[in-house]
């Protein structure tokens, strides 16, 4: 039993066993590659095709209605293979279809069958179709210079061409079914050859050298590319897993801080913080509706940048396909629509910190029996820790935080010298506003409170607000005056809002010391001795008594 | 050199004189021509006619019509024209001037 085709070969219909097709079929490739390039080549074509037909007709009788192989070597031997077509002009042109009619380009493999290392030379011998004589002269010339290295670059760049129709390509002939049989038998003869010169050597002989045929060289290459490839692997997916973890940690944070809506900055016992965004954008917009569109407008240009984070690491790692434009364009779009948001409510904010207003207001406090003005912090439970995380938190001009429900800040102190005999306190209170009416009322608003008992001056560590009054940059400054030949001491507990104040390193642990005016400076002295320093003469490090000093007391001022 | 290659180019030379005369006398559709210069071994392998075929017609020495057939589809018939009658003569006139002198050098020996 044979398996069976219909054909219709220029309108006749045939029937034509598997293997007749199959040659037939092969045949007429070889006929159409031959005539495709010249000059009436479809006509041709056609011709011999009607002439097959009717060459088969004639195969056929009343008893007989299949093609079997034996018609077709018949038809075909009568016909003759397309080489033994003797028409000169056709030859020529035959010549112009191997090196490629229609001008397919070649492209560069290396040439495992002619090889001396690893096939480059040869294939680029193929290529530029020169002998690689020329490339192996080239490669050992240049065997000091780049040559070992560009020879081991083309290396890992040019595919070897394994298959037949790599080899064609390479050589710049047609990839088509008669071309890689043709190339195929080529193969087998050189085979064949090899084999013949094989004669008398035994079988086990050959196949253990076929095994072995594999160059040493390229084993070593290839072992050094798994490595690489399992080294590459290897980072791809840490990278893909910070990635992911980095997403997810700044994700957590961020939703922390917009769902924590009790305090701007939050503190916890075990000195865990944070930061409400929420909170601080509720401290700025008196209208809800704005603050819902700012809010809708920070989680976009937040979200979105995480979310592609984590989408890159777990790409990275599962190496999965999908089309990225299905993310990328909405995502980019999304965030571009919550800069637009972001940057409006920012403009529109802007106008209402426009304007600055200063107040002043002097006091007259108890002056001190002695030379000597005591001061101290007044101590609440929790204001270390807060002023600490003032200290942290560097907003610069933000010394704003929500603390227990309340705005509080930190207030800055200054030490100036005095016009009169006397210590002096004056409180500048600033704050901004779309107006100056505003901006003035807010400053007035204010809270700033101190106490005063004998010699000592009782600071509030920090100023406050009135309920659901906005943040609007309010701030204090205590300006205190210290007449000429006088002198302030800190008091012990007040470190952590000096240190705040005076944030330079090497005026640490100053409280305890005495300070006092000179040459128009608040300088600091020892509790033993005076020593006067004149830290902005040379603005350089003096190390006295074992602590650093330096230009800090000029930034009092 | 082998024989049968010089057999076929000089069956080449003499191919296209051949398929001309054999038009001339009358249209002749392919498997006539085929069957004329295979009786007398000009040709081995058809292929080689239907190149040979287009290149002339392509060339103006013959032109062809299609003809109903009562066994199969319709036929190529191809028949000489003036261009090709000339061509003939000239072929002709060729091949006896080659055939004297080819057979005098032989025969000479």
């Amino acid at each position: 039993m044979k398996k069976n085709f219909t054909v219709n070969i220029c309108g006749s219909i045939f029937n034509i066993d598997e293997d007749a097709f199959e040659k037939l079929n092969y045949y007429l490739e070889g006929i159409k590659n031959h005539f495709k390039a010249s000059e009436g080549g479809d006509e041709i074509i056609s011709d011999i095709e009607s002439r097959i037909a009717e060459m088969l007709r004639e195969k056929l009788t009343e008893e007989k209605e299949v093609i079997t192989l034996d018609d077709v070597d018949k038809v075909i031997q009568a016909m003759g293979q397309p080489f033994e077509f003797e028409d000169e002009e056709e030859k020529a042109e035959q010549d112009n279809l191997w090196a490629d009619g229609k001008k397919r380009p070649k492209r560069l493999f290396r040439d495992g069958d002619n090889r001396i290392i690893g096939g480059v030379a040869s294939g680029m011998g193929a290529y530029f179709n020169t002998d690689p004589l020329w490339f192996r002269l080239g490669f050992i010339a240049s065997i000091f210079f780049l040559g070992p290295l560009l020879y081991i670059i083309f290396w890992l760049i040019m595919p070897l061409a394994r298959s037949t129709s790599d080899k064609l390509e390479m050589r710049g002939q047609k990839v088509n079914i008669s071309n890689i049989k043709k190339s195929i038998n080529e193969e087998i003869s050189a085979l064949k050859n090899k084999l013949d010169d094989l004669r008398g050597e035994t079988k086990d002989v050959f196949q253990k050298k076929s095994e072995n045929q594999k160059n040493i060289f390229d084993q070593i290459l290839e072992f050094i590319i798994t490595i690489i490839r399992y080294f590459v692997k290897a980072i791809v997916v840490i990278l893909g897993i910070s990635l992911i973890a980095l997403g997810i940690f700044i994700a957590i944070s961020f939703f922390v801080s917009i769902l924590e809506t009790d305090n701007f900055v939050h503190i916890s016992p075990t000195g865990i913080s944070s930061l409400s965004i929420t909170m601080f954008l509720k401290s700025i917009f008196a209208n809800g509706n704005v603050l819902i569109l700012a809010i809708i407008g920070i989680i976009l240009i937040t979200v979105i940048p995480i979310l592609m984070l984590i989408y890159a690491g777990i790409k990275l790692i599962f190496n999965f396909k999908f089309k990225s434009r299905f993310i990328g364009i909405p995502a980019l779009s999304l965030w571009i629509a919550g800069l637009i948001i972001c940057i409006v409510i920012g403009a529109h904010m802007a106008r209402s910190f426009s304007h600055r207003v200063i107040t002043k207001e002097d006091f007259s406090i108890n002056q001190p029996t002695g030379n000597t003005l005591y001061i101290t912090i007044k101590q609440e439970q929790g204001t270390d820790e807060f002023i600490e995380y003032g200290n942290n938190l560097m907003f610069g001009g933000l010394n704003m935080l929500s603390y227990k429900n309340q705005f509080i800040g930190i207030p800055k102190l200054k030490f100036i010298k005095s016009d009169t005999d006397s210590f002096h306190l004056s409180l500048y209170n600033i704050a901004r506003g779309i107006d100056h009416k505003s901006a003035k009322l807010r400053s007035e608003n204010i809270i700033y409170n101190f106490s005063q008992d004998d010699t000592t001056l009782i600071l509030n560590p920090y100023f406050t607000l009135p309920e659901n009054e906005l943040w609007r940059s309010q701030n204090t400054k205590i300006i205190i005056k210290v007449p000429e030949g006088k002198k302030v001491k800190l008091g012990e507990n007040a470190s952590m809002f000096f240190d705040y104040n005076f944030n330079n390193e090497y005026i640490y642990h100053s409280s305890g010391k005495s300070w006092e005016l000179s040459n128009e400076r608040i300088e600091k002295i020892t509790h033993t001795k005076t020593i006067r320093i004149s830290p902005s003469k040379s603005r350089k490090i003096r190390k006295i008594s074992g602590i650093h000093l330096s230009t800090c007391c000029s930034n009092i001022i | 050199m082998n024989l049968e290659k010089i057999r076929s180019q000089m069956r080449k030379g003499v191919l296209e004189l051949c398929t001309l005369s054999i038009i001339s006398d009358k249209p002749a559709y392919v498997s006539d021509i085929i069957e004329h210069l295979k009786e007398s071994k000009l040709l081995v392998v058809e292929g080689t006619l239907y190149p040979l075929l287009t290149r002339l017609k392509n060339d103006g020495f013959l032109s062809y019509h299609w003809e109903e057939s009562k066994t199969g589809p319709p036929r190529k018939y191809y028949k000489i024209t003036l261009l090709g009658e000339a061509l003939l003569k000239e072929l002709q006139q060729a091949w006896g001037d080659l055939t004297g002198t080819v057979n005098l050098i032989i025969k000479k020996k």
